[in-house]
C-alpha cells in the first residue's frame, strides 16, 4: 500500500524539523498510542490501539529514524507485530520553507501488510489507513501551531 | 424455469439381489441424528490441546524464535520449534527426481518461511484457549524476502528462489512425446493456439484436518487419531521422516466430515503433533481452525496451459501440443503427480492419437497444493474442451457435431489412449444425446436467438468429463523411475461369527461414501443373507482393519479395489463354510448353495443352519472335516491388474472410467455480469452401480462441488502472497439457493475388467467447470467472447463485455 501528500502548516521550519526529528517529541502526536518508549536519539518503541473491522488488538512498534538532513529530510521506518498481522512501514519526509513563513512538508509512506489483517480486513484498510494518516497530520498540526 | 428433481434409471436393479438396489445407508442414521463420532468428540484423560503459530509472511528468514514468554504462562506444558523439528525429523519424502528432491519440507518452517500461514510453532497446554494466548506471545523475529507468486515469473532464471537447494523454482520439467505431433500439425487445415488458465482453489470440508496423538512411554506405542483419507499409504512418508518404529504405530480414523482428497497431506500434522505429545508425555489434540484450513489446509493443482490443436476443417482433430505449468505453492507433497495425472485421461473421450506435452511443476510462494477431487484430471479435461471449443467456433462448427465426430464411441471400447491409457467401457454420444434430450436443447436453442434479439443473453454448455479410477501406482515411475510405488491392492477380512453372523473389514477410511452399507449388501449376496446381518467394522484402525501401503479412499475405487477385496474373503470363506457343510450332509460341494443364512443341498431336504456350522469352526472342532484347519475367518489381498511403464512410457494408469455428461442452461445481465443458472442435467456412467442412492448422492456432490468453483471458489493472493480468500466472507460458496435442482440420468456400462463390472466414481471429472465455461462462452457469443480462465465472475464477465465494447467501438 502506497500513500502521499502534502501537508502544510503554519510553523517555522525548525520548529517543524525539532518535532518530527526527535522522538520523544514526536510519539505524542501518535494516533491511539497506549504506551512508548524511547530507546535511543532516534528509536522509540510504540504501543498503538488497532482496530480494521473485527480485528481489533494492539500493535508493537519499533520506529528509526534514519537519513536525516537537518530542515529538510528524514526516513522514518516502522516495524509492528500484533493481532496475528505484521506491518512493515517506510516514510520519506522532506520539508520546505512556504513564502509565508510556514513550512511544507511532503510524504511518502509505504506499507506492507502480513497476515490477519492483510487477509481478512484488506477490503477496510485503506479506509482505516486513511483515518490514521488523518488523525496523525491533525496531531501535528495542534501541536505546531498552538 | 426450475423443474423438480428427477432421476431417470436406465437400468433396473434385478430383484432379490442387493447389489444394485438403493439400501438407506446405515451409517447416515448416526450421522443425522448428531450421534457420528468425530475425532473432536474424543476426549482422553490427561489430554491437551495445541495451537500452531503461522506465519504472517509469505517468503522471510526466521531469524530468531523467542518462546520464554508463551513457556512461562501457567498451562503451557510443552512448545516445538522449527529448530526442534529439525533435530528429530529428517526433510519428508517426495516423489521427484533430482534436483526436485532437494525440496526441504519438514512438519514446521524451518530456517525460513515459504508461505503466508506456514506453521512455525507449536503449543501443548492444558487448555484450548491457553495455547492459543500462548502462541501470540511468541515472538518471532523475521527477515522478509522478495515474494514470487507468479508462476510464470518464477520460472525466470533471476527469479527469488522458494526452495534454494533445487537451485530454480521449476522442480520438475519433462517432456512427453505420444504418437507424432508434428507429423499431424503438418497434415492440418488449421491450428488453434490459445492460452488457458485453471484457478486455484481448495476443498473447505466441514471438518478440518484434527490429529489426536497420544505416545504411551510405557509401551512405546504411538497412537495417532487422524482424519486423513489414507493415512495406511502416508505412514510410509511419517517413518521415513522420523525414524520411528513403524510396528508401534497405530492409525484409528472414525467418522470423517468430508475428506475430498484435502486432508491427504495431513501427514505433516500428524507428525508435529505427535511430536508434542512426546515432548509432553500426554495426549495431545488439535483442531485447525477454519482460516488456517482455507489457507494451508490445501488447494487443488493451479496449472497455466498454452495449448495448439491441430484439426481438419471438417473438424476431425488430428493431435494436441500444450506446456503446462504447475503452481504447486512452496511445497510438493504429492506434487508433482497432479501434474502427470493427465497421463490417465490423455485425449479426453475424443480419438486423436497425438499428444506432445511439455509438463513444468514450479513452485511458489503460495499455500501446498494436495490430490483434490478430480486431481490432475479435471485440469486437462477442462483444457482439451476449452480448445476444442474456441477451435469449433473458429472454424464456424457447431459444438456438438465437433464432438460427435471426435467421441471414441463404444464400438472401439476397450479403447487404448494416446499416453497407453485404456478406456474400459462407455458411449459418449448416448449420454450427450440423453443429456441434451433431458434439457429440451432444440427449445432452448431457439429461445436463445429469440432472447438474444431483445438483448438477453443466455447460453447453453457441454462438458463431458471422464472420472479415471483406480490407479496404478507405477504411473509415478513416469516422474521417477526410482520410485519403489507400483500396482494397487486392498486387504480384507470376512468373519463368520460362532452364531452366524458375519463381520468384515477393510481399512477404506470412509468419508461420506457409504462403505459399511455397500459392502454389507455385495457380501449379503454372496453369503445368501442380509446386509443386516453383516456387521462392516465402522472407521479404521490399523490394529483391527487389514490394510497395505496403498489403503484408503482416493483415486475414485472403493467400488472396484475396496469391493474387490471383500468379495475375495468373502469367497474364500464362503468355500469353507460350503466344504464343511459338505462334510457334514455328505454332500459335494458343488451341491451346495447359501441362502436364507443356511447351507443347502439343492434337490434335497438337508440343510445346516449357519450358527450349526460356526459351532463347529469355532468351539467345537473335532467335529470338523479331518484336515481342516478350525476357524471361519479369511483374508485376501486383491492385486490390481497393472503393468509398468513400457519402453515408450506408456501405461494404463486406471483400470475403470466413468464418465459424466453435463449440459447446463446460463442466463447472464449484461449490465451486471451476474449469472443464474437456469437449468443443470447430469447424466453419469459408473458402470454396475452397488447401491444407485449412493451413486447419486456422489453425482449431486460433485455437481455442486464444481459449480461452487467454477463461479464462487477462489483462492485469490495479492503481490506480497497474502491469501485475500481466507475467510468465507471472501472465499465464497453457494448456498441451498445458488445451486440449481439437478435433473440426473444414469447408464450403465459395465467394466469388463472387474467382477461385478462396478467402476469407481466419487470424484466426478471435473466436468461442471466445463460445463459452467462453455455455458458462459456461449451466451457471450455475441460479443466475440473467449472464456480462458476456469473462474467466472459477474466482475470478470462485466468487465470481458466492456473490453470488447470497446473493441468493437461501441
Amino acid at each position: 500500500m502506497n500513500f502521499d501528500g502534502t501537508f502544510d502548516v503554519k510553523a517555522p521550519r525548525e520548529k517543524v524539523w525539532g518535532l518530527i526529528s526527535i522522538p520523544d517529541n514526536m510519539v505524542k502526536c501518535i494516533p491511539d498510542l497506549k504506551e512508548f518508549e524511547i530507546l535511543g536519539e532516534d528509536k522509540f518503541k510504540a504501543s498503538i490501539k488497532a482496530g480494521v473491522g473485527f480485528i481489533r488488538g494492539t500493535l508493537n512498534f519499533t520506529f528509526t529514524l534514519s537519513d536525516k538532513t537537518p530542515q529538510s529530510h528524514a526516513k522514518l521506518s516502522g516495524h509492528g507485530t500484533g493481532t496475528g498481522s505484521t506491518v512493515d512501514l517506510e516514510t520519506i519526509i522532506d520539508l520546505s520553507e512556504l513564502p509565508d513563513g510556514g513550512t511544507r512538508m511532503i510524504w511518502k509512506a509505504e506499507a506492507k501488510i502480513g497476515g490477519l489483517i492483510a487477509s481478512v480486513g484488506q477490503r477496510l484498510i485503506e479506509g482505516v489507513a486513511q483515518k490514521t494518516v488523518t488523525k496523525l497530520f491533525d496531531a501535528l498540526k495542534e501541536e505546531l501551531e498552538n | 424455469m426450475r423443474g423438480p428433481m428427477a432421476t431417470v434409471t436406465e437400468e433396473q436393479a434385478p430383484p432379490q439381489k442387493w447389489v444394485g438396489q438403493s439400501v438407506k445407508p446405515r451409517e447416515s442414521y448416526r450421522l443425522i441424528q448428531g450421534k457420528g463420532k468425530f475425532l473432536d468428540d474424543i476426549k482422553l484423560p490427561n489430554m491437551l490441546y495445541a495451537a500452531i503459530l503461522r506465519s504472517p509472511y509469505a517468503h522471510a528468514k526466521i531469524v530468531s524464535i523467542d518462546t520464554s514468554k508463551a513457556s512461562a504462562l501457567p498451562g503451557v506444558i510443552s512448545i516445538i520449534t522449527g529448530e526442534d523439528v529439525e533435530k528429530a525429523t529428517k526433510p519428508f519424502m517426495g516423489v521427484v527426481p533430482p534436483p526436485g528432491d532437494k525440496v526441504i519440507d519438514y512438519c514446521l518452517a524451518v530456517g525460513k518461511t515459504r508461505y503466508a500461514g506456514e506453521p512455525v510453532a507449536a503449543v501443548a497446554a492444558t487448555e484450548r484457549s491457553i495455547a492459543e494466548d500462548a502462541i501470540d506471545l511468541i515472538e518471532v523475529e523475521y527477515d522478509p524476502l522478495p515474494v514470487v507468486v507468479d508462476v510464470e515469473k518464477a520460472m525466470n532464471k533471476d527469479s527469488t528462489l522458494v526452495q534454494d537447494a533445487v537451485g530454480s523454482n521449476i522442480v520438475w520439467h519433462k517432456q512427453f512425446n505420444y504418437g507424432d505431433y508434428e507429423k499431424a500439425a503438418s497434415h492440418a487445415d488449421t491450428i488453434v493456439k490459445e492460452k488457458l488458465h485453471f484457478h486455484r482453489f481448495g476443498a473447505a470440508p466441514m471438518e478440518t484436518d484434527n490429529v489426536l496423538a497420544d505416545y504411551q512411554e510405557s509401551t512405546g506405542l504411538l497412537t495417532i487419531n487422524c482424519n486423513n483419507q489414507m493415512p495406511m499409504f502416508c505412514l510410509a512418508l511419517i517413518v521415513l521422516a522420523t525414524g520411528w518404529d513403524s510396528h508401534k504405530i497405530r492409525i484409528i480414523t472414525n467418522d470423517i466430515g468430508g475428506g475430498f482428497g484435502a486432508k491427504i497431506i495431513s501427514y505433516t500434522y500428524m507428525v508435529l503433533i505427535s511430536l508434542l505429545s512426546k515432548k509432553s508425555g500426554r495426549p495431545v489434540k488439535w483442531i485447525m481452525e477454519r482460516r488456517a484450513n482455507i489457507i494451508s489446509g490445501t488447494h487443488a493443482n493451479e496449472a497455466t496451459f498454452y495449448v495448439d490443436i491441430a484439426l481438419k476443417k471438417n473438424g476431425t482433430i488430428l493431435g494436441i501440443n500444450a506446456k503446462t505449468i504447475h503452481d504447486e505453492g512452496a511445497y510438493l507433497r504429492y506434487e508433482p503427480i497432479g501434474a502427470l495425472l493427465w497421463v490417465q485421461v490423455s485425449s479426453g473421450p475424443y480419438r486423436f492419437k497425438n499428444l506432445r506435452m511439455d509438463v513444468n511443476s514450479v513452485v511458489t510462494n503460495k499455500g501446498p497444493v494436495a490430490p483434490i477431487r478430480g486431481y490432475g484430471r479435471m485440469q486437462h479435461l477442462w483444457m482439451i474442451e476449452r480448445i476444442i471449443e474456441i477451435a469449433a467456433k473458429q472454424l464456424k462448427i457447431d459444438p456438438l457435431e465437433i464432438r460427435m465426430k471426435n467421441f471414441i464411441t463404444s464400438e472401439e471400447m476397450p479403447y487404448v489412449t494416446p499416453s497407453g491409457a485404456t478406456y474400459d467401457s462407455g458411449d459418449y454420444p448416448q449420454a450427450l444425446e440423453k443429456a441434451l434430450e433431458m434439457i429440451g436443447y432444440p427449445e432452448w436453442k431457439k429461445k436463445q436467438s429469440e432472447y438474444r434479439k431483445h438483448g438477453k443473453l443466455i447460453g447453453i454448455g457441454i462438458g463431458t468429463g471422464i472420472d479415471s479410477g483406480t490407479n496404478n501406482f507405477a504411473q509415478v515411475k513416469l516422474i521417477s523411475k526410482e520410485n519403489p510405488f507400483s500396482g494397487q491392492s486392498r486387504m480384507a477380512f470376512a468373519r463368520m461369527d460362532e452364531f452366524g453372523r458375519f463381520q468384515v473389514a477393510v481399512a477404506s477410511n470412509p468419508h461420506g461414501q457409504s462403505h459399511e452399507t455397500v459392502v454389507s449388501q455385495v457380501v449379503a449376496d454372496e453369503l445368501g443373507v442380509k446386509p443386516d446381518d453383516v456387521f462392516v467394522l465402522p472407521g479404521m484402525d490399523s490394529f483391527s482393519h487389514p490394510f497395505t501401503g496403498h489403503s484408503g479412499s482416493y483415486a475414485s475405487q472403493f467400488a472396484v479395489s475396496g469391493i474387490e477385496a471383500v468379495l475375495g474373503a468373502s469367497r474364500k470363506l464362503k468355500k469353507k463354510i460350503i466344504e464343511i457343510a459338505a462334510f457334514k450332509l455328505g454332500a459335494t460341494p458343488e451341491d451346495i448353495i447359501l441362502k436364507d443364512g443356511k447351507a443347502i443341498v439343492q434337490d434335497s431336504d438337508k440343510s445346516l443352519e449357519f450358527w450349526m456350522i460356526a459351532n463347529m469352526a469355532w468351539r467345537n472342532n473335532l467335529e470338523l472335516p479331518p484336515d481342516m484347519e478350525p476357524g471361519l475367518m479369511e483374508l485376501y489381498c486383491w492385486k490390481g491388474p497393472f503393468k509398468l511403464p513400457d519402453e515408450k512410457e506408456r501405461l494404463n494408469p486406471t483400470l475403470t472410467y466413468s464418465y459424466q455428461t453435463h449440459v447446463a442452461v446460463v442466463e447472464i445481465d449484461p449490465e451486471t455480469g451476474k449469472l443464474q443458472i437456469l437449468k443443470y442435467v447430469a447424466v453419469d456412467d459408473c458402470g454396475t452401480q452397488l447401491n444407485p442412492q449412493v451413486v447419486e448422492g456422489q453425482v449431486h456432490g460433485a455437481a455442486m462441488n464444481g459449480i461452487a468453483a467454477s463461479i464462487f471458489e477462489e483462492c485469490k493472493y495479492d503481490d506480497s502472497g497474502q491469501l485475500l480468500s481466507s475467510t468465507f466472507m471472501d472465499y465464497l460458496f453457494p448456498t441451498a439457493v445458488e445451486i440449481p435442482h439437478f435433473q440426473t440420468c444414469h447408464l450403465t456400462s459395465p467394466s469388463p475388467f472387474t467382477t461385478l463390472g462396478t467402476k469407481g466414481a466419487g470424484e466426478g471429472g471435473g466436468t461442471p467447470l466445463i460445463t459452467i465455461s462453455s455455458a458462459i462462452e456461449d451466451a457471450l457469443a455475441p460479443f466475440g467472447i473467449k472464456i480462458t480462465d476456469s473462474h467466472t465472475t459477474p466482475e470478470r464477465i462485466y468487465n470481458l463485455i466492456k473490453k470488447s465494447k470497446k473493441v468493437k467501438g461501441n
